[in-house]
């Protein structure tokens, strides 16, 4: 009896898993934040301007203004989340999509998109995830949607259940307030270790 | 002392009896037979045979004869009802040989065990299962059968390893299901609309690996305990919607679309099966 639990364990950790575990993977988790205001570009504040930073210039005469998003993983996922053996958060795609109602029309004005996780504290960087250069040869579009580098593992960006995903937007023009729905689509896989949890091994 | 072996050898009686394999050495021996029952026809069968022709004549140019087994009931040779064998009496040699005893019957072995046979079983995650068993060896029990656990229908299939028969015995097996198209809407009632399409079309699966303990006879009725570990993964095929503000509204109106999301996870198993073979 004792062989076989001990072959049980040692398969179960060939296979990099816990002995007894729970994974939940969703393949396509989409969280659509809505209603977000972008500030303008004719009375911005001081944190609504974009970091400077070489890897992403402005050019002269341009306005790079930046917008963070912070997506709720839900109340209940963060539980599972604090207590994972292991976490995997990656972006698939980012949109932004003007809402009906707006006084921009379109995003003819947006040049360069720059889509960044925030770092949990001063002591992580950011990483940037993905980058949008309008295409002049296309009729100015109401949404901007950037697929990003689902490469990237997010889960030690995730703090208390939140992730912190900005945008910067570089436009060409001045442009006033607006409202658009953020749209993240992530990947999510979560093992926790529940026989370790329970004391059983 | 010799009182409490004796009272001891009667407890242990009953459940003895039940064993289905005799132990090694244990069977019943061949009917002993006597050397003065069969020494007079086995030994000089010409005797019988050749009459007085053969009366004096060295035994080397006898006839050979099938020699007689030396286990062959005694009954018929040393009947006390047979008429004694005379020299130069034809016609009653000719009886004698007609009254020869048959060959004896093989040694008693154990009768084979039964092929098939049924089983239902109750466990987690098995649910109610209905089991065809089949046995192609004595050791090895294969079984398949549909599955039932209320909020729908799979099927499932396994392999026993008993390599030991007896009253009470130890099993190893594995055994693998699958639940099809579950809609578990109709056990989980989800107050949340939009996720109910997520949960109308959930697939079970699982691989279970179990020790067990089977009671009663191998060639008939018997109850098994298992427990083991088993690998489950539900895959809910579809989308479903909510509110990623859950217990604090407002917090950022974010609505959360899941697709086809996957449950994995190792848990313990426990199975209660009855089992018949016919």
């Amino acid at each position: 009896m004792r062989t076989l639990a001990l072959a049980a364990l040692l398969l179960a950790t060939a296979c990099g898993k816990p002995l007894l575990y729970a994974e939940v993977e969703i393949p396509s988790a989409v969280i659509q934040v809505p209603q977000q205001t972008f500030p303008s570009t004719l009375s911005p504040i001081p944190t609504d301007f974009c970091t400077a930073d070489p890897a992403f210039p402005t050019d002269p005469g341009n306005t790079c203004l930046q917008k963070s998003i912070e997506y709720d993983l839900g109340a209940d996922f963060r539980d599972l989340v604090e207590d994972a053996a292991s976490f995997e958060l990656r972006l698939t795609e980012l949109s932004i999509a003007l809402s009906a109602t707006n006084l921009l029309d379109d995003f003819g004005s947006v040049k360069r998109v720059r889509i960044v996780a925030e770092g949990r504290d001063a002591t992580q960087p950011s990483i940037e995830l993905a980058r949008y250069v309008r295409n002049d040869a296309l009729p100015p579009a109401r949404s901007i949607t950037v697929g990003t580098r689902s490469s990237v593992n997010l889960g030690t960006y995730v703090l208390g259940g939140f992730i912190k995903i900005r945008s910067e937007l570089e436009f060409e023009q001045d442009i006033p307030e607006f409202t658009a729905d953020v749209t993240g689509d992530f990947y999510l896989k979560v093992t926790v270790d529940w026989g370790k949890q329970l004391g059983v091994l | 002392m010799p009182t409490r072996l004796l009272l001891l050898a009667f407890a242990l009686a009953p459940a003895l009896a039940l064993a289905d394999d005799p132990p090694p050495g244990d069977a019943a021996p061949p009917p002993e037979v006597s050397e003065s029952a069969t020494r007079p026809a086995a030994a000089h069968p010409e005797r019988s045979a050749g009459g007085a022709e053969s009366m004096g004549a060295p035994v080397a140019d006898a006839p050979p004869a099938a020699p007689l087994p030396e286990s062959g009931p005694p009954a018929a040779a040393a009947s006390p009802a047979a008429p004694p064998v005379e020299a130069g009496a034809p016609a009653a040699a000719a009886v004698t040989a007609e009254q020869l005893p048959p060959p004896p019957p093989p040694p008693p072995q154990a009768a084979p065990y039964p092929r098939f046979g049924f089983a239902l079983g109750a466990g987690v995650p098995q649910a109610a299962t209905l089991d065809l068993l089949y046995r192609p060896f004595p050791w090895l029990r294969l079984s398949a059968g549909p599955s039932w656990d209320y909020v729908g229908w799979g099927l499932h299939g396994g392999v026993v390893l008993s390599p030991i028969r007896w009253a009470i015995s130890p099993t190893i097996g594995v055994e693998a299901g699958r639940f099809f198209e579950l809609d578990v809407n109709k056990f989980a009632k989800v107050e949340e609309v939009e996720l109910q399409p997520l949960l109308r079309r959930v697939q079970v699966q699982y691989v279970a690996a179990t020790l067990g303990l089977e009671f009663g006879s191998q060639r008939g009725f018997a109850f098994a305990l298992r427990a083991g570990l088993t690998y489950l993964q539900v895959d809910a095929h579809g989308t479903g919607q909510f509110n990623s503000g859950g217990d604090t509204p407002g917090a950022n109106d974010a609505v959360i679309t899941v697709t086809d999301p996957t449950f994995r996870g190792t848990a313990p198993t426990v199975q209660l099966v009855f089992q018949y073979f016919l």
